[in-house]
C-alpha cells in the first residue's frame, strides 16, 4: 500500500473508515437481505396512515369474518375490522415497542457494564444482581412483570427492558474489562486524562461494537416476546393493534378464518428474520477474525 | 294461597311424569366414558357455596336439592315428596322421599335435610333466601317443616332456585367449612377426582334412587339415568383448544364453542351442534358513585348513543337478540313496549347534546371488563368506540374474571362494566331485580324508588300484581339508565354425533345422555 504524501486529518480518516465499513456491509449478502426485508418493514409502518387510511378500530358488523379481497386485503377479523390497517398499524406499535427496549437495553446495559468492569467494588454486587435476574427465563420474567404491572404499552417495554438488560450488561462488561487494558488506555490514564473522558472516549468507544449486534439480536427477541405478551393478553390492552393481539385473536379462528393469524404472523416472521440476518451480517463485519476467514474462503 | 301452591306442586310432578324429556325413538346404550370440555375450573365443589357457572355444570350431576326448576322454569319436588301450605301462609311442611341414598351408602332423613338447611343459612352463596324462615323442625324421620314469620309468596321460586342450589348432603358432612366437606350428594353420579386446571371426574352411582314420579328428566328433576361408567369434565380454557379436540375426538362435548365454527361443524357429519337461544342478557352497568356516570344526563348520553345490534351482534358473533326487555319476550313477566323508545338508537347527536347538559369535560371513563368471557370482551370493544365516537374518553380496563369480580365491588376504580346476566333472567324477576337493589346493588348506588318496588314485587300476592310492578320496574330501569340492556345473547354448544339424547339447558346435562 503507498503512503499518502501529506497526512490525512482525523476527520478524513473517520470518513474513510466509515465508507469501508458501509461497503463492507452492503456487500455482505445476509446483511443486504436482512436490511431490505427490516427497511420494508418499517417503511409499511410508518405510512401505516398512508397505506391503509381505514381507522384499524373501527369495526363493522355487516363484515364480520370476511375473507381477503378487492375491499378488504387481508380480510377483517371477528369484529368486522380490516386486518391490513390492524397488521400495519399493529407493526408500528410491535416496532416501537422494539425500538424502546433496544434503547432502554441499550443504555442501562452500558452504565451497568461499564461501570462493573470499571470500578472493581461495584463489579460484584452488579453482576451478581444480573446474574439473579438471568437465573429466570427471559421472556418468563417479562410475562410475571407484565401480569403484575397489567396490561400496557409502557409496562410491555418496562418488563422487556428489565428481562433483557442484564445480557446485554455482560456483553459490555466483558468488551470493557478487555479495552481497558490495552496500551492506549494506559497512554491516556499516563497523560492525566480524568475518567469520564477516559471512558467516554477511550473505553465505550472501542467497546460498542459487540453491544451493537447484542441490540440487533435483542431488537428482534422483542418482537418475538412482545407478541408471545400480547398473544396471552398481557400486552398493550385492546382494542390497540399489535402483531401478537391480532394473532391472538385469530386463534379461535384458525379453520373458519385463517387470514387474521396468518398476515401478522408473516410480518412478525419477515422482521426477526430481517434482524437476525442484520445481526448476523453485522458480527461478520465487525469481527476481524471472522471478516479474514470470509475474505480468505 | 296454600292450596294453589299445593295444586301447582301436584300438577308439576303430574305434567313432568306427562311430559318429561324421554327420547323413546332411541335405543339408549349404558356404557363408555364421557369426557366434556368447560372453560373455567370449578371454584368449588361444595354446591351451595358457589353461584359459579362452572361449578354447577359439575355439581348438579353430584347432588339434589329439595325443590328445583322444571323444564318451564317452574318449581318442582326432587327430594321433596310434596309440600303443605297452612292457610295463613306461615308453615310449609315437606315430607321427603324415602329409599334415597347418598353416595357413602347412607339413607337420607329429615336429619340430613335439616342440617343441610341450617348449613345453607351459614354458608349458601345464596343464603338469604332463607331470610324468612325462622325455623327448620324435624316433624318425623321424613319430614321437616318451615315456620316464617310473616307469609312470603315467592319463597318457594327463591327457595327452588339452582343459582348456588340448597342442596342436601349427609348430616355429618354439614359441620364442615365451604369447600372442606367430602362431595357426597344424592345424584346420579358421584365425585371421584379433582385436579385443579385439568379436570374433575365422576362416576355413575349404583345405588341412585330414580324420581319414579316422572317418565325421565325434567328441568333440574325428573326421573335422572346414568348411562355413561364416567364423566370426566376437562377444563380447557383455550376456546380453539376445545375446538380442536372435539374435532380430534379427545373429547365428546364441549360447553360453548364460537359461532362460526359451530356453522362450520353444523354440515359435518361427525358432530351435532345446539344453539341455546336464550342464554342470557347482555349489559352495561356504570357505577353511579363515580363521575362522570354519578350524573343522569351522563348516563342518559350513555344510553341514546349506544346502537345495540352491532354491540350484542359481534359479541356474540351473530347468536342473539334485540329485546329492550328486562325478561324474554312473551314470558309471564314480559313488560311489553317500555323502554323501546330508548333501546338501540345510536343517536350520536342528542348524545352530545346530553353531555353537554351534564357538563361532560372529557374526563375519563373506563369501561371494566374481562378476558375469560368473549362476550364481555368483545361487547366493551365495541361499546367503547362508540362512546368514543359521541365524545366520551372511554378506555378499556380489561383483566382476568376473578380481578373483574374484585374490581367491581369497589365504589372506585371502575366506570362502567360488561356483563352476561346468565341465570338471574332464566329464574324470573325477582332474580333479575334483587341483584339491581339493596345496598349490594351492581352500580353501587341503590335507588330507594327500585328497592320499594323490589319489596313490592316480592310480596305481590298474585302473578298479576307482580306483573303490574314488574313493569313500574322496567320503566324506573329506563330512567335511571343505570345499567344499560344491550340484548339477548345465545350460546352455541357440540358434541360428537355418537353422543345421544343431549339436550341444551342450564348446565350440561350428561344424565339420560349415551353414546349410540
Amino acid at each position: 500500500m503507498a503512503a499518502d504524501a501529506a497526512l490525512p486529518s482525523a476527520t478524513a480518516i473517520r470518513l474513510r473508515q466509515a465508507w469501508r465499513f458501509a461497503v463492507r456491509l452492503l456487500e455482505h449478502r445476509s446483511f443486504l437481505i436482512g436490511e431490505i426485508l427490516f427497511l420494508a418493514i418499517v417503511a409499511c409502518a410508518a405510512l401505516a396512515g398512508v397505506l391503509a387510511p381505514d381507522d384499524p378500530n373501527r369495526n363493522d358488523y355487516t363484515a364480520i369474518l370476511t375473507a381477503p379481497g378487492a375491499e378488504h386485503r387481508f380480510g377483517t377479523d371477528a369484529f368486522g375490522r380490516d386486518i391490513f390497517a390492524r397488521v400495519l398499524h399493529g407493526a408500528r406499535v410491535s416496532l416501537f415497542i422494539g425500538l424502546s427496549v433496544v434503547v432502554g437495553t441499550g443504555i442501562a446495559g452500558v452504565v451497568i457494564g461499564t461501570l462493573a468492569a470499571y470500578v472493581n467494588a461495584l463489579d460484584g454486587l452488579f453482576m451478581r444482581t444480573m446474574d439473579g435476574l438471568m437465573a429466570f427465563p427471559g421472556v418468563l420474567l417479562a410475562i410475571a412483570l407484565s401480569s403484575a404491572l397489567g396490561p400496557s404499552e409502557f409496562n410491555v417495554i418496562l418488563a422487556l427492558t428489565v428481562s433483557f438488560m442484564p445480557r446485554t450488561a455482560r456483553v459490555v462488561r466483558a468488551s470493557v474489562l478487555v479495552v481497558k487494558e490495552l496500551p492506549f488506555v494506559e497512554s491516556a490514564v499516563a497523560i492525566g486524562a480524568g475518567h469520564w473522558r477516559i471512558v467516554t472516549r477511550y473505553i465505550l468507544a472501542n467497546s460498542l461494537s459487540p453491544l451493537i449486534v447484542q441490540l440487533t439480536f435483542v431488537f428482534a427477541v422483542t418482537v418475538l416476546a412482545e407478541a408471545i405478551l400480547s398473544y396471552i393478553g398481557v400486552g398493550p390492552p385492546p382494542p390497540a393493534p399489535s402483531l401478537g393481539n391480532i394473532i391472538a385473536e385469530g386463534r379461535n379462528y384458525i379453520r373458519e378464518a385463517p387470514w387474521i393469524a396468518f398476515f401478522p404472523g408473516i410480518v412478525i416472521a419477515a422482521t426477526v428474520l430481517g434482524l437476525n440476518l442484520m445481526g448476523d451480517g453485522l458480527r461478520d463485519v465487525i469481527d476481524p477474525r471472522l471478516r479474514k476467514l470470509r475474505e480468505a474462503g | 294461597m296454600n292450596a294453589v301452591l299445593f295444586r301447582r306442586i301436584a300438577v308439576a310432578v303430574a305434567l313432568g311424569a306427562a311430559t318429561s324429556l324421554t327420547s323413546p325413538a332411541f335405543a339408549q346404550k349404558a356404557g363408555g366414558n364421557m369426557i366434556f370440555a368447560q372453560g373455567s375450573n370449578p371454584p368449588s365443589l361444595d354446591g351451595m357455596v358457589t353461584s359459579s357457572q362452572a361449578s354447577r355444570n359439575i355439581t348438579m350431576h353430584i347432588y339434589e336439592s329439595l325443590f328445583g326448576y322444571d323444564e318451564d322454569i317452574r318449581p318442582m319436588p326432587i327430594l321433596a315428596e310434596s309440600l303443605k301450605i297452612s292457610d295463613d301462609g306461615l308453615t310449609y311442611t315437606i315430607p321427603i322421599r324415602k329409599g334415597v341414598k347418598f353416595h357413602n351408602g347412607k339413607e337420607m332423613t329429615a336429619k340430613d335435610v335439616k342440617a343441610s338447611l341450617e348449613r345453607y343459612r351459614k354458608h349458601g352463596a345464596t343464603a338469604g333466601l332463607l331470610n324468612p324462615v325462622t325455623s327448620i323442625d324435624i316433624t318425623g324421620p321424613y319430614e321437616i317443616t318451615l315456620k316464617f314469620a310473616k307469609a312470603t309468596p315467592t319463597f318457594l321460586e327463591a327457595f327452588a332456585s339452582p343459582r348456588a342450589p340448597a342442596v342436601i348432603i349427609p348430616e355429618e358432612e354439614t359441620g364442615k367449612d365451604p369447600g372442606k366437606i367430602e362431595f357426597i350428594g344424592t345424584g346420579p353420579y358421584k365425585f371421584v377426582e379433582y385436579v385443579p386446571d385439568s379436570h374433575v371426574k365422576l362416576a355413575k352411582f349404583a345405588e341412585y334412587s330414580q324420581d319414579t314420579r316422572f317418565k325421565g328428566p325434567d328441568g333440574f328433576g325428573g326421573k335422572k339415568t346414568a348411562y355413561f361408567d364416567t364423566i370426566t369434565f376437562r377444563i380447557m380454557p383455550e376456546t380453539g383448544a376445545r375446538t380442536a379436540a372435539l374435532e380430534a375426538g379427545e373429547i365428546q362435548g364441549n360447553e360453548q364453542i364460537p359461532v362460526p365454527t359451530a356453522k362450520r361443524l353444523a354440515g359435518d357429519p361427525k358432530f351435532s351442534v345446539y344453539e341455546n337461544k336464550r342464554w342470557g342478557f347482555l349489559t352495561f352497568i356504570m357505577n353511579l358513585k363515580q363521575p362522570p356516570a354519578d350524573n343522569p344526563k351522563f348516563r342518559q348520553a350513555v344510553q341514546v348513543a349506544l346502537k345495540m345490534e352491532p354491540i350484542v351482534g359481534i359479541a356474540t358473533e351473530g347468536l342473539f337478540g334485540l329485546n329492550h326487555g328486562w325478561q324474554y319476550p312473551g314470558t309471564t313477566y314480559d313488560a311489553g313496549d317500555i323502554g323501546k323508545n330508548l333501546y338501540n338508537l345510536g343517536d350520536a347527536a342528542r348524545a352530545k347534546a346530553l353531555l353537554q347538559e351534564a357538563g361532560y369535560k372529557g374526563e375519563p371513563f373506563s369501561i371494566l371488563t374481562d378476558s375469560n368471557t368473549p362476550e364481555h370482551g368483545k361487547s366493551a370493544v365495541v361499546i367503547a368506540e362508540q362512546l368514543k365516537a359521541v365524545g366520551i374518553n372511554a378506555v378499556i380496563n380489561q383483566v382476568d374474571w376473578p380481578t373483574a369480580l374484585k374490581i367491581r365491588l369497589q365504589d372506585t376504580g371502575w366506570n362502567g362494566w360488561t356483563l352476561v346476566m346468565g341465570i338471574e333472567p332464566y329464574m324470573g324477576p325477582v332474580a333479575v331485580v334483587s341483584t339491581l337493589s339493596g345496598p349490594t346493588t351492581h352500580f353501587r348506588q341503590p335507588d330507594a324508588k327500585l328497592d320499594e318496588l323490589y319489596q313490592e314485587l316480592i310480596t305481590g300476592k298474585s302473578v298479576e300484581e307482580r306483573q303490574a310492578t314488574f313493569k313500574k320496574i322496567q320503566a324506573r330501569l329506563y330512567e335511571l339508565n343505570a345499567i344499560i340492556k344491550i340484548g339477548d345473547v345465545g350460546l352455541a354448544q357440540a358434541t360428537r354425533s355418537n353422543v345421544k339424547g343431549f339436550k341444551t339447558f342450564r348446565f350440561p346435562r350428561l344424565y339420560d345422555v349415551w353414546f349410540e
